[in-house]
Order: C-alpha cells, then structure tokens, then sequence
C-alpha cells in the first residue's frame, strides 16, 4: 500500500479525472464511492503493480493474481467506452470471462456474487443498448444526491420548499 | 409520450415546410443539437450525423474572447515555418515578395491558453499542467515512414492561431467554421533508448504487455517542440515520474475513452 500511496501522490491527472482520496485503503478514510475505487483501479493501481508484480523473478501465483487484476481492469475500462463498436463487446466478453475464470481458481474461498454473475451478461446490455453512459445510472444517481442535499421533513408530499424546483421534475419524467 | 410526439411534429414540420423553416432558421441548429443530446457518443450519432461525413475538421472550440497578442519564441516559429512549408508545398520563403502573405516573418500572433476538443479541455503546461499532457500523432513520423503515424506522448506549451492564416487557401464550404488556423506546440517526450537501458526496457515491456491499460514508459526528457493541429491530439495522459534503477523516467497511461489511441497504435 505504501508504494502505491507513493506513486499516487506524484500521478498527474487531467482536470476531469476525480482524485482519489491519498488514504484509502485505511480505517480511517472508510468507504470508497464507485467512482474512486474505477480511478484507483484502472490508474493508480496498474502503474503500481505492474512495476512490483510484472517481473520474470516474481512468484507465479503473484503474478496469476496480477494477470486476473488486469482482466478485470481492461473489462471495466472496455465497458466505460464513450462509443464502441462489436468488437470491442466481444473483447468485453473474453475479459470479464477469464477474469470470472481464474478469479475462481486464484481465490478459492472468495464467493461468486450477483454483481459477479451480473457482469458476464453486460456484454448483451452493451450490444442491446449502446455505450454505458447512455443508460447508466450516474444521471439519476447525480440527481439523488442533490435532492438528499435539500432539508425535508421527512414526510413525502406534506412539505414543498418554493425556492427549489425539485417538485416539477417528477412531473415531467412522468409525462414523457 | 406528449413530449415526443411533440417533437416528432414540430421535426415534420420543419422538414416539410421551407417557410417556417426560414422563420426558425436561427433555432433550428440548437434544436437538432439538443435533440442529438441522448445519443452523444454513440455509433448512432455518428450515423445520423451527416456533418460527421462532410466535415474534416477536428470538433475544436475555443474563446475567441481569450485571445491575446503574443510573440512566438525564434525556436518555435523556425519549427512553425517548416511545419507549413510541410503542409502547404507551395508556400515561399519569409521575405518573397510575390507572396509575402504566405510566409512567417512576424513572430506575433494570437494566443490562446486553452481549447476544447471533442468535448475535452487542453490547456498550456503554463495554464494548468495537469491538462496540458497528451498523447498524439506526429505529423514528422508520417512523413518519415510509410507506416502509419504511432501515437507519442507529450506536453502542450503553446496554442496560436495561423499570423496570416494560409487556412483559407484550402476550400472551405460556406457557413462552416474553420478552425484548421489553430495550432498547438507540443514537446514531445523522449523515448526510452533499448540499447543503453535494458532493465528500463524490460520493464517498458511489463507495461506494454496490457495494451491500453498498463501504458508505457518515457523518459523524463524533452525532445524539440513540433507543431500539430489539434486534430492530431487523441487524448490526455496520466503521467507519474518514477525512479526504476536509478534513472527518472516518466509512466504514461493514456486517459483515452474512445480508444483512438489503440486504433492508431494498431
């Protein structure tokens, strides 16, 4: 953790990128969101663990744990394309499939969950949808967290604050 | 549902009716753009995009309010001359005077500290640093091999507009905006030397053995500036300095979310 701490702090971001917070990983921090542990995992831990792990004289079942990493790494980078084209799902699909596979096989005692069994089947969401961005859930997500922002009374419908037009939107998703 | 059969009227009208499609000419363009909002980015933009098939151009913009009178350094206008003798062969040499218009002499020329490509902001490593690294195409490797030109990394440290904007010489279609006048300075990094660094080598190698996710390592040097359109840049990078073996080298991860960069690289 130390080493990818270091090289975290001298990384160079573009302006778009969310920094992640410099102590994760601690008790200190506590939870990650969704979006700092994707800036940790396709950035900050590669250049790491590559370096560390990557070596010809590093044991094999570091280097197994690392070739799994990157699988997953290059599925979720694949999946967060802005435009993507069938062959790239398909690249998807053979990732997230051999990630699935050594996953069981690298960590035996590691449970299979929905999240797991939910991702083999993205590649038909990609192909059926479009890109990610078109039907993800960061809009209405981006939107849940400015409404938790407002004061409320915790009594749906019994209160309606006239400065904020929070109130109009649920009529005009209902309409369309 | 009243919505989009709203919209799908009023797109039938204007199809159909030339005067008042005259009427609206004005708020027609920004309709058809938020109308393409939902499907940004998708194949199916660019299918039903027809701009996407008749416009060269790179997707540029920037504040024309922002620009200034600078002066390019001697080093940067020799590059920038030789740049456009490249790309305009018939252009003649400063101080020709049948054509001196087509020529460089005059290091002042507008500046800008920032543009947005495709929707992405790149700025000078003077304006902010962390925007100002990218990786793009060398118009030099181009024209040096047959191969295609291999994307590079590099820093951007000036922006500016042609002085005498040869742009025009090229045909332009009425109503469309040129930006082909904008031209970014770029330091390119340097390459590692395989020969002289092996252990650097190797470990190169651990990092390009995962294509677009693991990315690759430069040295923490500059070569000499180039000048590119901005049409060439494919992305941001993230660049993190490194000490492997004792020598300083640069990690460079490609912060690419259509993958240009691996279309080209291919």
């Amino acid at each position: 953790m130390e080493a990818v701490w270091t090289d975290m702090a001298l990384t160079e971001l573009p302006s778009w990128v969310t920094k992640a917070p410099s102590n994760w990983g601690t008790a200190t921090r506590g939870k990650l969101s969704a979006n700092n542990w994707r800036v940790i995992c396709a950035i900050h831990l590669p250049i790491t663990l590559i370096r560390l792990w990557g070596g010809d004289d590093i044991p094999d079942n570091q280097k197994a744990m690392l070739e799994n990493f990157m699988d997953l790494v290059r599925a979720v980078q694949i999946a967060n394309l802005r435009s993507i084209s069938r062959k790239e799902i398909e690249l998807y699909e053979h990732y997230i499939s051999r990630y699935m596979t050594s996953f069981k096989s690298l960590y035996k005692l590691a449970k299979v969950k929905p999240i797991h069994h939910a991702a083999l089947h993205y590649g038909d969401v990609l192909r059926g949808f479009g890109p990610a961005h078109t039907h993800s859930a960061a809009f209405y997500e981006r939107y849940i967290h400015s409404m938790q922002s407002e004061n409320h009374n915790m009594k749906l419908g019994l209160s309606f604050d006239s400065r904020s037009n929070i109130i109009l939107v649920p009529i005009a998703v209902s309409t369309r | 549902m009243r919505s989009s059969t709203r919209e799908a009227n009023l797109q039938a009208l204007l199809e159909d009716d030339n005067e008042a499609r005259s009427h609206v000419g004005d708020l027609v363009e920004v309709y058809k753009d938020i109308l393409a909002e939902d499907v940004r980015g998708t194949r199916l933009a660019h299918m039903i995009d027809a701009v996407h098939f008749t416009q060269q151009t790179a997707d540029i913009v920037y504040d024309g309010n922002s620009l200034r009178e600078s002066s390019l350094p001697d080093a940067i206008l020799a590059v920038f001359r030789q740049f456009l003798r490249c790309k305009y062969p018939g252009l003649r040499d400063t101080g020709t005077a049948e054509d001196s218009s087509a020529s460089v002499s005059s290091p002042k020329t507008k500046v800008l500290d920032r543009f947005s490509l495709r929707g992405v902001q790149y700025t000078t490593a003077s304006r902010l640093r962390r925007d100002s690294h990218v990786v793009f195409r060398s118009p030099q490797s181009q024209e040096t091999s047959t191969l295609p030109p291999s994307p590079g990394p590099g820093q951007i440290i000036h922006i500016f507009l042609d002085p005498h904007d040869h742009a025009p010489r090229c045909s332009v279609s009425p109503g469309q905006r040129n930006h082909t006048s904008v031209y970014v300075c770029v330091r390119p990094y340097a390459s590692l030397q395989p020969g002289q660094e092996p252990e650097l080598s190797n470990i190169d190698q651990m990092y390009r053995r995962f294509g677009f996710s693991g990315g690759f390592l430069y040295r923490n040097e500059f070569e000499t500036p180039i000048i590119v359109e901005p049409s060439s840049i494919i992305s941001h990078v993230a660049v993190t300095p490194l000490q492997i073996c004792g020598h300083g080298v640069l990690h460079i991860l490609p912060m690419d979310r259509v993958r240009l960069f691996t279309r080209f690289a291919q």
